[in-house]
């Protein structure tokens, strides 16, 4: 930023370039106001987290806005000086600019310091002037004309306060002066366009241009010029009062109050800074009179828009200029009808994007519908502006976007001479980081496509393919890769050939590959019928003189096979030899991309060439291995897992030529350092230990274990863990696995991210140093399983010593770990340590921090369910009183663990206990149906069920029926659950009387749980519903027949599951029964009654065959209600979907006698011997022979 | 599907087309009884052409060959509603 600042900030001097364009909301930048943007935007953050599109991009993306719609070398285009041409001609402007715009400041400066006087400035003017004095008229206010442009620069001298005071200099207290600012009367704020003041609605042409300049006459960004709009607003109403304002406000000579000169020799305190922007702002709005009348209340007020039209920003008044004056009907009539037309695409505009969805939904429509009526022309005038709008938000993009999309479709090949001026504003999209943006910038270039045909597209996209700007190639290449998928690749290789191999630049050829590259990255695995082709398009890259287009063209290659992975590898022929000598001939960036390539294209490879080309290449790997280049060291990490992995490389190969130098330039301290190498490094390890083995790898890096750098350590570990995990410890020798346990145990002691965050628990509680370490021990563990067993001692002995470590980390991980190898001491034959170990961990139960406790429960979970029930120590019938009062713990980890643990022992050594105990825990329990998240209520509903056969239904389903009557909806649905299970784990026949009991006492909640229960209890017992279904079916009668639509939407979602249950068991009576109650719902209109209604009716036919329920819709069929004939072929269908075989036995005889049918040119050749052929009867009959089957 | 929710609701109406689309048998409030004729008289011969006891029964009951029974089933599908009277 500071670059831009000319020299002249330190004279404190504000320049009225552009006056008159500030009253469009287009405030120039003075060379001051920069300053402080810039500072102010440096510390950034203040403002929290902006929706706006702007805020979030990059530097790169943000040169969007220097882009133009017309063409380079357009006569209009040249004709704008400013930034209304490419990004390069802007930077040629910020040459020529500087010299023009100082030396109009200093004109200006001259000017405006003659005729400001304010309190602070009392050397500038003479002190002993009148106080109430008429206004001396500015000299060049009479002279304000049509006031001057940004972009016209020259215009400026016109300018003149008329606003400031002239009034002398007079003095008072400082502090007077300060209770006298909260009185200010402050103008409207510049960014408001007073109605009718606003000037034209910028053209297509200066689209861009809507930001303004700054100083040097270069475009600011959109941050500064928001900057710009608040720190000028605050410097506006926080300016000096003039001494005008302060004889109003004070008392004076004739309330016997005198003026006092300013003490001799005082110098008012200057922060040069603030008196920079507080002179900036005064001149800021020297162009602007106000009415009078209007003073001090406008300020805040947005201009009066229709009644009907939704709020809209400060800096889309310039768009929306011609809507928001008021015409009366004299103006109205004068309009044009173009006038007309953009003033309703305007208002249609405004309510798509700030308008409420019900607004937005109507103008879309709208627009959408009127769109050839308005034509492409007046549509994209008024769209595109906007989307370019430097305030605009995401939301408003995506609906902006929409809108551009359906009128898209309705336009069709109108669009055609609007394609390039789209995709100038589209293309941006297609680099946004925002996913969703990317997509919509596709779908939208996709239609364009479709649209306005290949050859428009071309013509429209060739000149930007050699656009001397990056960012115009990079985003015509990604825009051209869209059309590609849109129109097919095969239509447009004729063309990407002739640009891949063009003479005149090396950017057209440039781009031209770069197209190849995103088409392949774009469709993926759909490019292989063009591999070919494509891979021609690009080959003769790799040998071009430019060094760029070299690069280029081995990362299209990359994609290529990347893309076309694991096939093609015909395909790629013609580029294998120029690559291989290729990277034998490059450096630098060049041979990074090539060897990228080849990373690539050696996993297509057979067997034995894949062996082959590895050999070739692997000799610059090698020497690349040493390279002090990051990037060329990543790559190269790549493309060494990329080669490994291919069949057909030998493991004695790997070992003797990669493996060395591979563990001397990568296994280094430095590597772990950073958090991608890292990775990298456990990746390719981990890919050559598949290939030669994991004793090979281990035995190298097994010693680092004990390494000093902590980082390090875990790199080791995680690798340890990912080769173990994989390969098993079969080769790794007694000596070595010596090694490995006392590494694994050091390693394990040593760590100390774990014990440092004590007090950051939750923020780190998943720090990946703990989990590294943690997984790695438990993996080696497990592997090692009975060669553990030696080892055990000792690292129970840590883990004991750690569980009472005074870091909750530390005693957590300690936990944790005895969870993951309880498995390993259980086949070790260590259930003596196991109990042990048991008996430490109850000791802890009093743990304070939840996350520890969880651990400490779940390691117990562990220990109880491997070394059983009955072996526990301490004994179940301790541990479990113990436990009772942990259920009233809230923290969800422990919840889960806790239930897990409880439903374990109720299931198995429920029998320790007695029911009295099970009974309190049952209590306890009920809260646990209130977690928010499932596992926890699924793990207690089920635990339920085990308590209930422990100690008998009765009990149990006595403290779930009262929960019934509970307000809270989560928690009677679980109990339904848990009752359902219940049934399920006693047998229904316990239950039910119970239920239907229940069901008299007249609470609708309590009379839907019986029912919802009903519907699980059915879902669950399935079959067997055939004992239960006539015990029920009074009640479900009387439950269809209800009027609360609730009752019935229950009591239908327990016929379906109940049908389903008995289908084929000889139940149909009932289930015919039960239909005939349902069938009335079908007319039903709240949706979930609808569909319990339609699940039901599905369900019974299954159970009666869709011959039955046909019959009921046969009458319907044909109704003359529509409103029924709707819903009775929505029942239809679905009989139709589900057995449409079985339906033909019961389709009816059709009878129209007299009724003639017209078939028209539908005619068989066969009928054309019966002249009378048109005119058959109706016979909608079957054959007899049909009607016997 | 058709009408089953509130009456333009989208969701109803692509759900809809998407059966329709998928199932041709199925049908909407605005099926007429010709096409409803058509299409159950072209699922029953379906079921008689797919399934060897029906259309074996058939030929035997007019005489004919399985093959020929079957072949001029197919052809019927064309048009099932015309000539299906006239003892073919």
């Amino acid at each position: 930023m500071a670059s831009y600042l000319p020299p002249t900030i330190s004279n404190g001097v504000g320049d009225g370039l552009g006056d008159g364009d500030e009253l469009a909301g287009v405030i120039p930048l003075t060379a001051q106001e920069l300053a402080e943007a810039a500072g102010n935007g440096g510390e950034g953050g203040n403002l929290g987290r902006s929706r706006r599109i702007v805020d979030r991009e990059s530097e790169y993306s943000r040169r969007r806005f220097f882009r133009t719609t017309e063409r380079v070398g357009d006569a209009e285009a040249e004709a704008t000086p400013t930034p209304s041409s490419t990004a390069m001609n802007a930077q040629e402007d910020k040459q020529k600019q500087p010299a023009v715009t100082q030396q109009q400041q200093q004109q200006q400066q001259g000017r405006v310091s003659r005729k400001r006087s304010r309190w602070d400035d009392a050397g500038d003017t003479p002190a002993a002037a009148p106080a109430p004095s008429a206004p001396a008229p500015a000299p060049a206010a009479t002279t304000t004309g049509r006031k001057s442009r940004w972009d016209r620069p020259k215009g400026i001298a016109t300018s003149a306060p008329s606003t400031t005071s002239t009034a002398a200099a007079t003095t008072l207290s400082a502090a007077a002066a300060a209770a006298a600012t909260t009185t200010t009367a402050v103008t409207a704020s510049t960014a408001f366009v007073p109605a009718g003041t606003a000037p034209a609605k910028p053209s297509l042409m200066s689209m861009p241009g809507t930001m303004p300049l700054n100083a040097d006459g270069v475009p600011m960004t959109p941050e500064q010029y928001n900057q710009l709009r608040h720190s000028r607003e605050m410097e506006q109403r926080n300016r000096p009062l003039t001494d005008e304002e302060l004889d109003k406000l004070l008392p004076g000579d004739k309330e016997g109050f005198a003026i006092l000169p300013p003490p001799e020799g005082y110098e008012p305190l200057r922060d040069p800074n603030r008196k920079a922007s507080a002179e900036a702002a005064g001149t800021a709005m020297t162009g602007f009179a106000i009415a009078e009348e209007t003073r001090g209340q406008m300020f805040d007020l947005p201009p009066e828009l229709a009644a009907d039209l939704p709020e809209l920003k400060p800096e889309d008044y310039q768009h929306f200029a011609p809507i928001l004056q008021t015409l009366d009907a004299e103006d109205e009539a004068r309009l044009t009808s173009e006038e007309v037309k953009t003033r309703k695409i305007l208002r249609l505009l405004l309510k798509v994007k700030n308008g409420i969805p019900i607004q937005r939904k109507g103008a879309l429509r709208q627009i959408t519908d009127k769109a050839v009526e308005f034509g492409a022309d007046a549509l994209f005038s008024n769209i595109l502006p906007l989307l370019m709008s430097p305030t605009l938000e995401d939301q408003e993009r995506h609906l902006l976007v929409k809108v551009i999309d359906r009128v898209l479709y309705k336009l069709d090949e109108l669009v055609r001479p609007h394609v390039h001026k789209i995709l100038v504003v589209i293309e941006p999209l297609l680099i946004d980081e925002d996913y969703y943006a990317r997509v919509e910038g596709r779908e939208i270039i996709a239609n364009l496509s479709k649209a306005a045909g290949l050859a428009t597209m071309i013509s429209a996209m060739r000149p930007d393919i050699d656009n001397v700007d990056e960012y115009v190639r990079n985003t015509t290449a990604r825009a051209f890769a869209v059309v590609a998928s849109a129109l097919g690749i095969a239509v447009l290789v004729p063309f990407l050939k002739a640009v891949s191999q063009s003479k005149k630049s090396w950017q057209a050829r440039h781009t031209g590959i770069k197209v190849v590259q995103q088409i392949a990255i774009l469709m993926g695995c759909a490019i292989l019928p063009h591999l070919r082709s494509l891979v021609e398009v690009v080959e003769h890259g790799l040998t071009d003189e430019s060094q760029k287009v070299r690069t280029m063209t081995a990362l299209a290659i990359a994609a290529l096979a990347e893309s076309s992975a694991p096939y093609g590898i015909e395909s790629f022929d013609p580029v294998l030899k120029p690559l291989w000598t290729g990277i034998r001939s490059h450096r630098g960036k060049v041979l990074a991309a090539f060897l990228k390539a080849i990373g690539f294209i050696v996993p297509l490879m057979d067997g034995k060439y894949a062996d082959f080309y590895t050999r070739e290449v692997m000799v610059v790997l090698v020497r690349e291995f040493a390279s002090p280049d990051e990037e060329m060291r990543k790559i190269v990490l790549r493309v060494v897992k990329q080669c490994v992995t291919t069949d057909g490389v030998e493991a004695s190969y790997i070992k003797e030529q990669i493996i060395p130098e591979f563990f001397k330039n990568f296994w280094t301290r430095r590597m772990a350092l950073e958090r991608r190498n890292y990775k990298l490094v456990v990746e390719t390890t981990v890919a050559i230990g598949e290939q030669v083995g994991c004793g090979e790898i281990v035995s190298r890096i097994v010693e680092d274990l004990k390494d000093e750098s902590e980082p390090y350590r875990k790199m080791v570990m995680e690798t340890l863990d990912q080769v173990i995990s994989k390969l098993g410890t079969g080769d790794i020798d007694t000596r070595t696995e010596e090694i490995l346990m006392d590494g694994i145990l050091y390693a394990f002691q040593e760590q100390t991210t774990g014990t440092m965050n004590e007090e950051g628990f939750g923020a780190n509680g998943t720090d990946a140093g703990y989990h590294v370490m943690l997984n790695g021990f438990g993996t080696v563990c497990k592997a090692l399983h009975l060669r553990a067993k030696p080892y055990i001692p000792q690292i129970c002995g840590t883990i004991k010593w750690r569980l009472n470590h005074k870091s909750a980390r530390t005693r957590q991980q300690a936990a944790d770990l005895i969870a993951q190898i309880a498995p390993v001491l259980k086949d070790c034959g260590e259930e003596g340590l196991m109990g042990h170990l048991g008996v430490v961990l109850y000791e802890y139960l009093g743990e304070e921090y939840p996350e520890v406790l969880a651990s400490i429960l779940g390691a117990l979970t562990a220990i109880v369910s491997n070394i059983g029930i009955s072996k526990m120590t301490p004994p179940i019938k301790d541990l479990l009183p113990r436990l009772t009062p942990i259920l009233r713990n809230r923290q969800e980890k422990v919840q889960e663990t806790l239930i897990d643990l409880i439903g374990r022992i109720a299931d198995r050594g429920s029998e320790h206990i007695p029911a009295k105990e099970w009974m309190r825990i049952c209590f306890e329990m009920l809260d646990m149906l209130k977690a928010h998240k499932k596992t926890i209520r699924r793990a207690t509903v089920n635990t339920f069920g085990y308590i209930a056969r422990a100690v008998g239904p009765q009990d149990v389903l006595v403290t779930l029926l009262n929960n019934l009557k509970v307000q809270e909806r989560q928690n009677r649905v679980c109990t339904t659950v848990a009752i359902a299970i219940v049934a399920e784990t006693c047998g229904p026949f316990t239950v039910l009387p119970a239920l239907l009991n229940e069901y008299r006492v007249q609470d609708m909640n309590v009379q839907n749980g019986v029912l919802k229960t009903l519907s699980f209890l059915f879902e669950y017992i399935g079959e067997q519903g055939r004992d239960y279904i006539n015990s029920v079916t009074n009640l479900l009668v009387d439950a269809l027949i209800d009027r609360d639509e609730v009752h019935r939407q229950t009591a239908m979602s327990c016929v379906s599951h109940m049908s389903l249950g008995v289908a084929n068991l000889g139940c149909e009576e009932q289930i015919l029964h039960l239909f005939n109650h349902l069938w009335p719902n079908i007319f039903e209109e709240s949706p979930h009654v609808l569909t319990a209604c339609m699940n039901a009716v599905n369900g019974c036919r299954v159970a009666l065959g869709p011959g039955v329920i046909l019959m009921y819709t046969l009458q319907g069929l044909f109704h003359p209600a529509r409103r029924v004939r709707d819903t009775i072929w929505r029942v239809y269908n679905n009989l139709y979907i589900g057995g449409s075989d079985a339906l033909v036995a019961f389709y009816p005889r059709l009878d129209f006698g007299g009724d003639t049918i017209q078939f028209g040119d539908d005619k068989d050749e066969d009928m054309e011997e019966d002249a009378n052929v048109d005119l058959t009867p109706l016979c909608y009959r079957r054959h007899e022979l049909e009607m016997v089957i | 599907m058709a009408g089953s929710g509130p009456p333009d609701s989208g969701a109803n109406q692509v759900q809809l087309a998407r059966v329709q689309a998928k199932f041709v048998g199925t049908g909407h409030a605005d099926t007429s009884k010709v096409q409803w004729a058509n299409n159950i008289h072209r699922d029953s011969i379906a079921v008689y052409l797919g399934s060897a006891p029906l259309a074996s029964y058939l030929a035997l009951a007019r005489g004919e060959s399985i093959g020929r029974e079957r072949y001029e089933m197919t052809e019927a599908m064309y048009a099932p509603l015309v000539g299906r009277e006239s003892g073919k």
